[in-house]
Protein backbone atom coordinates (compact mmCIF):
# COMPACT_ATOMS: atom_id res chain seq x y z
CA UNK A 1 0.00 0.00 0.00
CA UNK A 2 1.34 3.37 -0.93
CA UNK A 3 1.82 6.04 1.38
CA UNK A 4 -1.78 8.20 -0.66
CA UNK A 5 -3.77 5.01 -0.66
CA UNK A 6 -2.95 4.89 3.35
CA UNK A 7 -3.82 8.58 4.04
CA UNK A 8 -7.01 7.84 1.58
CA UNK A 9 -7.92 4.74 3.53
CA UNK A 10 -7.12 6.65 7.11
CA UNK A 11 -9.34 9.94 5.82
CA UNK A 12 -12.59 7.61 4.86
CA UNK A 13 -12.60 5.76 8.24
CA UNK A 14 -12.22 9.29 10.10
CA UNK A 15 -14.74 10.18 8.09
CA UNK A 16 -17.36 7.64 8.99
CA UNK A 17 -16.62 7.90 12.45
CA UNK A 18 -16.65 11.69 12.27
CA UNK A 19 -20.58 11.08 11.10
CA UNK A 20 -21.25 8.82 13.27
CA UNK A 21 -20.11 10.93 15.89
CA UNK A 22 -22.34 14.24 14.63
CA UNK A 23 -25.01 12.14 13.92
CA UNK A 24 -25.00 9.74 17.24
CA UNK A 25 -22.52 11.12 19.36
CA UNK A 26 -22.97 14.51 19.74
CA UNK A 27 -25.94 16.31 21.46
CA UNK A 28 -28.68 18.10 20.14
CA UNK A 29 -28.45 21.99 20.70
CA UNK A 30 -31.84 23.35 21.97
CA UNK A 31 -31.76 26.50 19.75
CA UNK A 32 -31.55 24.88 16.35
CA UNK A 33 -32.58 21.29 16.74
CA UNK A 34 -30.80 19.12 14.55
CA UNK A 35 -29.98 21.84 11.98
CA UNK A 36 -27.26 22.63 14.15
CA UNK A 37 -25.25 19.81 13.06
CA UNK A 38 -24.21 21.08 9.72
CA UNK A 39 -21.77 23.23 11.92
CA UNK A 40 -19.23 20.08 12.43
CA UNK A 41 -18.19 20.32 8.37
CA UNK A 42 -19.14 23.92 7.41
CA UNK A 43 -16.58 24.85 10.25
CA UNK A 44 -14.32 22.30 9.76
CA UNK A 45 -14.12 22.89 6.15
CA UNK A 46 -13.63 26.45 6.63
CA UNK A 47 -10.69 25.90 8.72
CA UNK A 48 -9.12 22.72 6.69
CA UNK A 49 -9.76 25.90 3.67
CA UNK A 50 -7.61 28.34 5.62
CA UNK A 51 -4.94 25.19 6.27
CA UNK A 52 -4.77 25.07 2.36
CA UNK A 53 -4.54 28.36 1.85
CA UNK A 54 -1.57 28.37 4.42
CA UNK A 55 0.18 25.80 2.61
CA UNK A 56 -0.17 27.86 -0.17
CA UNK A 57 1.59 31.22 1.48
CA UNK A 58 4.37 28.68 2.41
CA UNK A 59 5.23 27.07 -0.01
CA UNK A 60 4.84 30.34 -2.41
CA UNK A 61 7.35 31.70 -0.01
CA UNK A 62 9.76 28.72 -0.11
CA UNK A 63 9.24 29.28 -4.06
CA UNK A 64 10.59 32.40 -3.90
CA UNK A 65 13.17 31.29 -2.03
CA UNK A 66 14.58 28.17 -3.60
CA UNK A 67 13.19 28.48 -7.03
CA UNK A 68 12.39 24.99 -6.95
CA UNK A 69 9.27 23.54 -9.27
CA UNK A 70 8.23 21.40 -6.33
CA UNK A 71 6.89 24.18 -4.30
CA UNK A 72 5.48 25.85 -6.80
CA UNK A 73 3.86 22.87 -7.85
CA UNK A 74 2.58 21.94 -3.85
CA UNK A 75 1.26 25.75 -3.69
CA UNK A 76 -0.78 25.46 -7.01
CA UNK A 77 -2.80 22.27 -6.20
CA UNK A 78 -3.37 23.37 -2.43
CA UNK A 79 -5.25 26.34 -3.49
CA UNK A 80 -7.06 24.06 -6.50
CA UNK A 81 -8.12 21.77 -2.91
CA UNK A 82 -8.96 25.30 -1.04
CA UNK A 83 -11.19 26.32 -3.53
CA UNK A 84 -12.79 22.98 -3.23
CA UNK A 85 -13.43 23.30 0.57
CA UNK A 86 -14.53 27.07 -0.12
CA UNK A 87 -17.33 25.72 -2.48
CA UNK A 88 -18.18 23.59 0.68
CA UNK A 89 -18.33 26.50 2.94
CA UNK A 90 -20.01 28.40 0.77
CA UNK A 91 -22.78 26.33 -0.19
CA UNK A 92 -23.68 24.92 3.52
CA UNK A 93 -23.31 28.36 5.11
CA UNK A 94 -26.33 29.49 3.28
CA UNK A 95 -28.50 27.00 3.72
CA UNK A 96 -27.37 27.00 7.48
CA UNK A 97 -28.18 30.71 7.29
CA UNK A 98 -31.40 30.65 5.53
CA UNK A 99 -32.64 28.50 8.72
CA UNK A 100 -31.03 30.43 11.58
CA UNK A 101 -30.84 33.92 9.99
CA UNK A 102 -33.87 33.70 7.30
CA UNK A 103 -31.69 34.95 4.36
CA UNK A 104 -29.72 32.93 2.12
CA UNK A 105 -27.03 35.61 2.18
CA UNK A 106 -25.87 38.66 3.98
CA UNK A 107 -23.08 41.38 3.40
CA UNK A 108 -22.12 41.19 7.22
CA UNK A 109 -18.31 41.15 7.84
CA UNK A 110 -17.23 37.37 8.34
CA UNK A 111 -18.97 36.51 4.79
CA UNK A 112 -18.06 39.54 2.86
CA UNK A 113 -14.40 38.94 3.88
CA UNK A 114 -14.42 35.34 3.36
CA UNK A 115 -16.19 35.65 -0.06
CA UNK A 116 -12.88 38.09 -0.93
CA UNK A 117 -10.54 35.83 0.18
CA UNK A 118 -11.80 33.16 -2.08
CA UNK A 119 -12.46 35.46 -5.27
CA UNK A 120 -8.51 35.86 -4.52
CA UNK A 121 -7.50 31.89 -4.57
CA UNK A 122 -10.07 32.47 -7.45
CA UNK A 123 -7.91 35.00 -9.06
CA UNK A 124 -4.79 33.00 -8.33
CA UNK A 125 -5.77 30.25 -10.53
CA UNK A 126 -6.84 32.65 -13.18
CA UNK A 127 -3.61 33.92 -12.90
CA UNK A 128 -1.59 30.71 -13.51
CA UNK A 129 -3.76 30.15 -16.18
CA UNK A 130 -3.08 33.12 -18.29
CA UNK A 131 0.52 34.07 -17.65
CA UNK A 132 3.45 32.63 -19.87
CA UNK A 133 5.43 29.66 -18.28
CA UNK A 134 8.43 32.05 -16.85
CA UNK A 135 5.94 34.64 -15.29
CA UNK A 136 3.44 32.42 -13.59
CA UNK A 137 5.29 30.71 -10.98
CA UNK A 138 6.61 33.87 -9.62
CA UNK A 139 3.27 36.17 -9.83
CA UNK A 140 1.48 33.12 -8.41
CA UNK A 141 4.09 33.05 -5.51
CA UNK A 142 3.64 36.36 -4.91
CA UNK A 143 -0.40 36.46 -5.23
CA UNK A 144 -0.43 33.64 -2.77
CA UNK A 145 1.69 35.56 -0.34
CA UNK A 146 -0.99 38.45 -0.22
CA UNK A 147 -3.79 36.60 -0.50
CA UNK A 148 -3.07 34.99 3.14
CA UNK A 149 -3.03 38.15 4.43
CA UNK A 150 -6.90 37.91 4.04
CA UNK A 151 -6.92 35.11 6.13
CA UNK A 152 -6.49 36.31 9.72
CA UNK A 153 -8.70 39.06 8.69
CA UNK A 154 -11.57 36.61 7.84
CA UNK A 155 -11.46 34.89 10.97
CA UNK A 156 -11.31 38.23 13.11
CA UNK A 157 -14.03 39.73 11.04
CA UNK A 158 -16.49 39.66 14.32
CA UNK A 159 -13.85 41.15 16.71
CA UNK A 160 -12.65 43.51 14.01
CA UNK A 161 -16.21 44.89 12.88
CA UNK A 162 -18.85 44.74 15.49
CA UNK A 163 -22.59 43.84 14.54
CA UNK A 164 -22.28 40.85 12.44
CA UNK A 165 -24.32 37.96 12.52
CA UNK A 166 -21.65 35.62 12.97
CA UNK A 167 -20.35 34.58 16.51
CA UNK A 168 -17.19 35.27 18.02
CA UNK A 169 -14.24 32.94 17.95
CA UNK A 170 -14.63 31.95 21.40
CA UNK A 171 -17.76 30.09 20.76
CA UNK A 172 -16.25 26.72 19.69
CA UNK A 173 -14.14 26.31 22.69
CA UNK A 174 -17.25 27.00 24.87
CA UNK A 175 -19.37 23.84 23.28
CA UNK A 176 -20.34 20.90 25.56
CA UNK A 177 -17.69 18.08 25.38
CA UNK A 178 -19.73 15.88 22.97
CA UNK A 179 -19.93 18.73 20.50
CA UNK A 180 -16.46 19.34 21.13
CA UNK A 181 -15.12 16.29 20.19
CA UNK A 182 -17.27 15.51 17.46
CA UNK A 183 -16.47 18.65 15.87
CA UNK A 184 -12.47 18.11 16.26
CA UNK A 185 -12.95 14.30 15.02
CA UNK A 186 -14.75 16.57 12.09
CA UNK A 187 -11.95 18.58 11.69
CA UNK A 188 -9.17 15.93 11.85
CA UNK A 189 -11.08 13.76 9.29
CA UNK A 190 -11.35 16.63 6.46
CA UNK A 191 -7.83 17.45 7.42
CA UNK A 192 -6.73 13.87 6.19
CA UNK A 193 -8.74 14.38 3.38
CA UNK A 194 -7.32 17.50 2.28
CA UNK A 195 -3.94 15.72 2.74
CA UNK A 196 -5.24 13.05 0.37
CA UNK A 197 -6.16 15.25 -2.15
CA UNK A 198 -3.09 17.44 -1.74
CA UNK A 199 -0.99 13.60 -2.41
CA UNK A 200 -3.31 12.86 -5.20
CA UNK A 201 -3.45 15.90 -7.41
CA UNK A 202 0.50 16.42 -6.77
CA UNK A 203 1.14 13.09 -7.86
CA UNK A 204 -0.98 14.21 -11.17
CA UNK A 205 1.05 17.33 -11.53
CA UNK A 206 3.91 14.99 -11.43
CA UNK A 207 3.03 12.52 -14.03
CA UNK A 208 2.01 15.80 -16.29
CA UNK A 209 5.27 16.84 -16.24
CA UNK A 210 6.63 13.64 -17.44
CA UNK A 211 3.98 13.44 -19.75
CA UNK A 212 5.31 16.66 -20.95
CA UNK A 213 9.18 15.74 -21.09
CA UNK A 214 8.60 12.35 -23.12
CA UNK A 215 6.44 14.00 -25.86
CA UNK A 216 9.40 17.06 -26.09
CA UNK A 217 11.71 13.75 -26.09
CA UNK A 218 9.59 12.29 -28.52
CA UNK A 219 9.13 15.64 -31.14
CA UNK A 220 13.22 15.68 -30.29
CA UNK A 221 13.78 12.71 -31.92
CA UNK A 222 11.22 13.26 -35.09
CA UNK B 1 -11.44 -5.36 -8.69
CA UNK B 2 -12.50 -2.66 -11.12
CA UNK B 3 -11.23 0.76 -9.72
CA UNK B 4 -15.32 1.77 -11.06
CA UNK B 5 -16.73 -0.98 -9.11
CA UNK B 6 -14.96 -0.56 -5.49
CA UNK B 7 -16.19 3.85 -6.06
CA UNK B 8 -19.70 1.91 -6.62
CA UNK B 9 -19.46 -0.06 -3.61
CA UNK B 10 -17.81 2.84 -1.51
CA UNK B 11 -20.49 5.19 -2.85
CA UNK B 12 -23.14 2.40 -2.29
CA UNK B 13 -21.95 2.00 1.04
CA UNK B 14 -21.81 5.65 2.37
CA UNK B 15 -25.47 6.41 1.42
CA UNK B 16 -26.60 3.22 3.23
CA UNK B 17 -24.76 4.04 6.17
CA UNK B 18 -25.39 7.75 5.86
CA UNK B 19 -29.03 6.94 5.81
CA UNK B 20 -28.65 4.75 8.38
CA UNK B 21 -27.45 7.69 11.03
CA UNK B 22 -30.43 9.89 9.39
CA UNK B 23 -32.72 7.36 11.12
CA UNK B 24 -30.80 7.18 14.61
CA UNK B 25 -31.43 10.84 14.64
CA UNK B 26 -33.30 11.41 17.73
CA UNK B 27 -36.73 13.29 18.03
CA UNK B 28 -35.63 16.39 19.92
CA UNK B 29 -38.27 18.86 21.03
CA UNK B 30 -38.30 21.81 23.65
CA UNK B 31 -40.86 23.56 25.47
CA UNK B 32 -40.62 26.39 23.28
CA UNK B 33 -41.01 24.64 20.29
CA UNK B 34 -44.51 22.80 21.66
CA UNK B 35 -45.53 26.20 23.32
CA UNK B 36 -45.59 28.18 19.74
CA UNK B 37 -46.84 25.06 18.19
CA UNK B 38 -50.17 24.94 20.54
CA UNK B 39 -50.40 28.61 20.61
CA UNK B 40 -50.12 28.70 16.56
CA UNK B 41 -52.93 25.66 16.68
CA UNK B 42 -55.03 27.74 18.98
CA UNK B 43 -54.91 30.45 16.83
CA UNK B 44 -55.71 28.90 13.17
CA UNK B 45 -58.16 26.58 14.69
CA UNK B 46 -61.68 28.14 13.94
CA UNK B 47 -64.31 25.48 15.36
CA UNK B 48 -67.09 26.05 17.39
CA UNK B 49 -68.06 22.68 18.99
CA UNK B 50 -67.14 21.70 22.93
CA UNK B 51 -63.98 22.41 24.97
CA UNK B 52 -63.54 18.61 24.52
CA UNK B 53 -63.54 18.50 20.39
CA UNK B 54 -61.32 22.02 20.78
CA UNK B 55 -58.91 20.45 22.88
CA UNK B 56 -58.25 16.92 20.86
CA UNK B 57 -58.39 19.56 17.27
CA UNK B 58 -55.84 21.52 18.95
CA UNK B 59 -53.83 18.75 20.04
CA UNK B 60 -53.95 16.92 16.01
CA UNK B 61 -53.04 20.58 14.80
CA UNK B 62 -50.13 20.67 17.33
CA UNK B 63 -48.91 17.39 16.41
CA UNK B 64 -48.98 18.14 12.38
CA UNK B 65 -47.25 21.64 13.07
CA UNK B 66 -44.70 20.16 15.32
CA UNK B 67 -44.13 17.32 12.80
CA UNK B 68 -44.22 20.00 9.88
CA UNK B 69 -41.33 21.88 11.68
CA UNK B 70 -39.22 18.83 12.29
CA UNK B 71 -39.63 18.25 8.58
CA UNK B 72 -38.59 21.59 7.65
CA UNK B 73 -35.51 21.20 9.87
CA UNK B 74 -34.82 17.18 8.35
CA UNK B 75 -34.60 19.23 5.04
CA UNK B 76 -32.30 21.70 5.63
CA UNK B 77 -29.79 19.17 7.44
CA UNK B 78 -29.95 16.81 4.56
CA UNK B 79 -29.65 19.34 1.88
CA UNK B 80 -25.83 20.47 3.15
CA UNK B 81 -24.92 16.92 3.99
CA UNK B 82 -26.32 15.48 0.19
CA UNK B 83 -24.41 18.88 -0.95
CA UNK B 84 -20.68 18.74 0.95
CA UNK B 85 -20.63 14.30 -0.11
CA UNK B 86 -21.54 15.52 -3.80
CA UNK B 87 -18.58 18.61 -3.86
CA UNK B 88 -16.01 15.81 -2.59
CA UNK B 89 -17.25 12.89 -4.79
CA UNK B 90 -16.93 15.08 -7.83
CA UNK B 91 -13.70 16.10 -7.20
CA UNK B 92 -12.72 12.83 -6.60
CA UNK B 93 -14.48 11.39 -9.55
CA UNK B 94 -12.85 14.34 -11.44
CA UNK B 95 -9.10 13.72 -9.98
CA UNK B 96 -9.48 9.81 -10.34
CA UNK B 97 -10.51 10.54 -14.52
CA UNK B 98 -7.35 12.92 -14.93
CA UNK B 99 -5.26 9.98 -13.26
CA UNK B 100 -6.78 7.56 -15.68
CA UNK B 101 -5.98 9.82 -18.89
CA UNK B 102 -2.65 10.45 -18.24
CA UNK B 103 -1.48 7.00 -16.67
CA UNK B 104 -2.82 6.06 -20.38
CA UNK B 105 -0.94 8.76 -22.37
CA UNK B 106 1.86 8.13 -20.07
CA UNK B 107 1.54 4.25 -21.37
CA UNK B 108 1.14 5.14 -25.06
CA UNK B 109 4.06 7.16 -25.26
CA UNK B 110 6.58 4.39 -23.00
CA UNK B 111 5.55 1.90 -25.48
CA UNK B 112 6.12 4.37 -28.75
CA UNK B 113 9.80 5.23 -27.03
CA UNK B 114 10.13 1.73 -26.25
CA UNK B 115 9.55 0.43 -30.16
CA UNK B 116 11.82 3.18 -31.77
CA UNK B 117 14.60 1.79 -29.50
Amino acid sequence: MTRTQLVGLLSAIFLFVAIYCVFSFAEIEMTMLEVQKIFYFHISSAFTLFLAFGVTFISSILYLIKRTDKYDTIAYVSTEIGIVFGIVVFTTGPIWARFAWNTWWNWEPRLTSALIMWLIYIGYLILRSTLAEDKKRVYSAVLGILGFLNVPIVYFSVELWQGGLHPDTSTKMNLPPTMQTAWLISWLALTLLYLFLLMLRYHGEQMKLELETLQHQQMGEL
Amino acid sequence: MHKGLWITVLIAFALFFGLFLLSQIPVAITQDEVSTAVSDAIAETNAQVDEVEVEQLVAEKAAEKLEARQKRRLKFLVSAYFIIWLIFSLYALHLAKMQNQLHKRLEQLHDGLQRKE
